[in-house]
């Protein structure tokens, strides 16, 4: 999968905003916002190759 | 004067009065391991024997942050009266990590060679998650530099080598076994009250700094406040004594198998101390957990989990938890607030006592130059913009630091396990596990520095400190800068105009004029020239045949010129020392 997108401090702000937002949306239902957030997120790439890829290392950091 | 009578002797359990960080040592072993605390005996100061004096400045606490501090005023003429309620050292390691920038300017008073022949340099770390290794830190070092980017060394050798330095200034007098009751201030001057074991007595004072911690009576005295927040986590600090070959660095440990869910921190000292730093578990009680068998079990099974077989013991421990608190302003008239007086930071990045130095570094110098009628009093007003600018940045970097070590919701802690995850395979998750170790600041937007040229493409940015770069002969370009303003000309054939050697002499503060550093690939005779033959000290500062840098006595680059100009550098040393305004 491709690497390095954002920048350091795009990213870091990304991080803070995700967390806070699992936190609002609360441990009952923070497996569908992450799910959600996800399709959110392939339908924002134009990129279907590197949705595999991501797919496939998320799945490999799993183990 | 004011020498005190060292006797040595090991210190109690419990020694010591500052309550934000409370030593316990074990119960059958009250003293220290391998460490010989001084006894300061009190010595009757001439106010209790009916006299009157007005002492120009008094520093209230002998910590290494105010011993800092009467260092460099002492180092520019001043002299300085340090008390302290204490009659030895703080007791315990405590802050043990000192960065590169905090050596560069212990330098400047002639303590960094002690330092050095004592603490363990270190340069890489290794972060681990689930018992595997995520990620490995590399802090850049190389054959140009004079300091490792980080060394270890106990608190209580930092406090030793400075008092020692300082016991040899003649300007500085020690004050041990005296604690101020109370203090107020006025635009005359100061007045504290004072109590001793032979009876309390008055002392008047043009200025004060106080470096006396957490729990600060000034600071109370005056009816402040530390406004800020307080962090998720509570951390067990504990020293051991212990044979072991691993080499100095920094290890954290993630959700390890020493202690499921909890982060652990790991540095060797020298003397074969270790400080083991873990985290205790979410609504643990303090007392339990701080209780010496409960100890014993955490540490062992940490210890085992590091793979150490060696026998060890228990130096010390306490309790910890993170702050991102400061004062709203550094300067309240005649008395400026230092260190943790003024502000307490997170552990994580070591940025407390490095940025106490950088505090007495800073307000060392300008009120020098103040007492001594060198500058208005006005120039002590960049100290709190300059250091409290520089304890906001501080927060900003700790404050990401800490939800990392020390998540502070199921949501921080769900994104940080995962960026361990993944560091095991992406670059771009490392980057997180980066513990974002104090670094110099910039004082950028000073009031004390003028326009950068904005010609330069490299080299220090105007506000921050210049570099400490190897010169052909083997030393170092800090070695050469002068006790007050430095101008360092980058010369092409070793020649100086003549009207830049006569505003050098101009530009002299009181008996001293600025020294003048010229950089030039070419020596000649009659002229003190640092050969940059083949051009890497110009390379690193931007410089080009005719540039020229301003640097304030604490290092700082407070303007800069690609090409130099007579009126401009006239007018920026104005504006550093605040008898000028815009440049």
């Amino acid at each position: 999968m491709s690497e390095q997108i954002l920048s350091a401090a795009d990213f870091e702000e990304a991080y803070e905003q995700l967390a806070a937002a699992i936190d609002r949306v609360g441990r009952a239902q923070e497996s569908d916002f992450l799910v959600r957030l996800a399709l959110l997120l392939m339908q924002a790439s134009p990129d279907g190759a590197a949705i595999t890829a991501t797919i496939a290392a998320a799945e490999a950091a799993m183990h | 004067m004011g020498r005190a009578r060292v006797r040595r002797r090991r210190l109690p359990a419990r020694v010591g009065t500052d309550e934000a960080m409370a030593v316990t040592r074990p119960a059958a072993r009250p003293h220290s391991l391998y460490f010989d605390y001084p006894h300061f005996d009190f010595v009757r100061p001439p106010e209790m024997e009916g006299a009157t004096s007005r002492h120009a400045v008094v520093v209230v606490g002998a910590g290494p942050v105010g011993v800092t501090a009467a260092l460099e005023l002492a180092r520019h003429g001043v002299r300085v009266v340090v008390l302290d309620d204490k009659a030895t050292l703080n007791d315990g390691s405590r802050a043990i990590c000192i960065a590169r920038h905090s050596l560069e300017g212990l330098q400047q008073l002639g303590v960094a060679e002690r330092f050095m022949s004592k603490a363990l340099a270190w340069t890489h770390g290794t972060s681990y998650f689930r018992g595997q290794p995520v990620f490995r830190l590399e802090m850049p070092h190389s054959a140009d530099e004079r300091f490792h980017p980080m060394v270890n060394l106990q608190q209580q050798y930092i406090e030793q080598f400075l008092i020692e330095r300082a016991q040899d200034a003649p300007l500085i007098e020690f004050r041990w076994q005296t604690r101020v009751l109370h203090g107020r201030a006025d635009d005359a001057g100061v007045t504290l009250q004072v109590a001793t074991p032979q009876g309390e007595y008055s002392l008047h004072a043009d200025y004060l700094l106080a470096a006396d911690g957490a729990r600060s009576v000034m600071r109370q005295s005056l009816g402040l406040k530390l406004a800020g927040a307080a962090h998720e986590g509570r951390y067990v600090i504990v020293d051991v004594k212990m044979r072991s070959d691993y080499p100095t660095e920094r290890r954290a440990f993630f959700d390890s198998p020493g202690h499921a869910g909890a982060t652990i921190l790991v540095h060797r000292q020298p003397d074969d101390i270790w400080r083991i730093d873990y985290q205790l578990d979410e609504g643990e009680d303090e007392r339990e957990a701080l209780a010496e068998p409960t100890i014993r079990a955490r540490v062992a099974a940490i210890i085992a989990m590091l793979g150490e077989t060696a026998p060890w013991e228990l130096e010390w421990w306490s309790v910890y938890k993170a702050y991102t608190l400061c004062l709203d302003d550094y300067r309240h008239g005649r008395v400026m607030f230092c260190g943790d007086a003024a502000h307490l930071v997170p552990i994580f990045g070591v940025r407390g006592l490095n940025s106490g130095f950088a505090d007495a570094l800073n307000i060392g110098w300008k009120l020098a130059y103040v007492v001594r009628g060198l500058a208005p009093a006005q120039l002590l007003d960049s100290y709190s913009p300059e250091r409290r600018g520089a304890t906001l940045d501080i927060f900003t970097q700790a404050t990401k630091s800490t939800r990392f070590m020390s998540p502070p919701s199921r949501g921080y802690r769900l994104l940080r396990d995962a960026t361990l995850a993944l560091s095991r395979v992406h670059e771009f998750a490392r980057r997180l596990l980066d513990p974002r170790q104090s670094q110099p600041y910039t004082y950028a937007g000073s009031p004390l520095s003028s326009r950068d040229d904005e010609g330069f493409t490299a080299g220090p940015l105007v506000g921050a400190p210049l570099q400490n770069r190897l010169c052909l002969d083997g030393s170092y370009l800090l070695d050469h800068l002068g006790p007050g303003f430095t101008v360092l000309f980058f010369s092409g054939d070793g020649e100086v105009p003549a009207a830049l050697n006569d505003i050098c002499r101009e530009l002299g503060v009181g008996d001293d004029a600025a020294r003048l550093l010229v950089v030039s690939p070419r020596a000649i005779a009659g002229q003190q020239v640092l050969l940059d033959i083949d051009g890497r000290l110009s390379a690193v500062h931007g410089a080009a045949p005719g540039s020229c840098y301003l640097v304030r006595p604490d290092r700082h680059v407070c303007a800069r010129w690609r090409q130099w100009d007579g009126a401009h550098l006239r007018a920026a040393f104005e504006r550093a020392l605040k008898r000028a305004s815009d440049v």
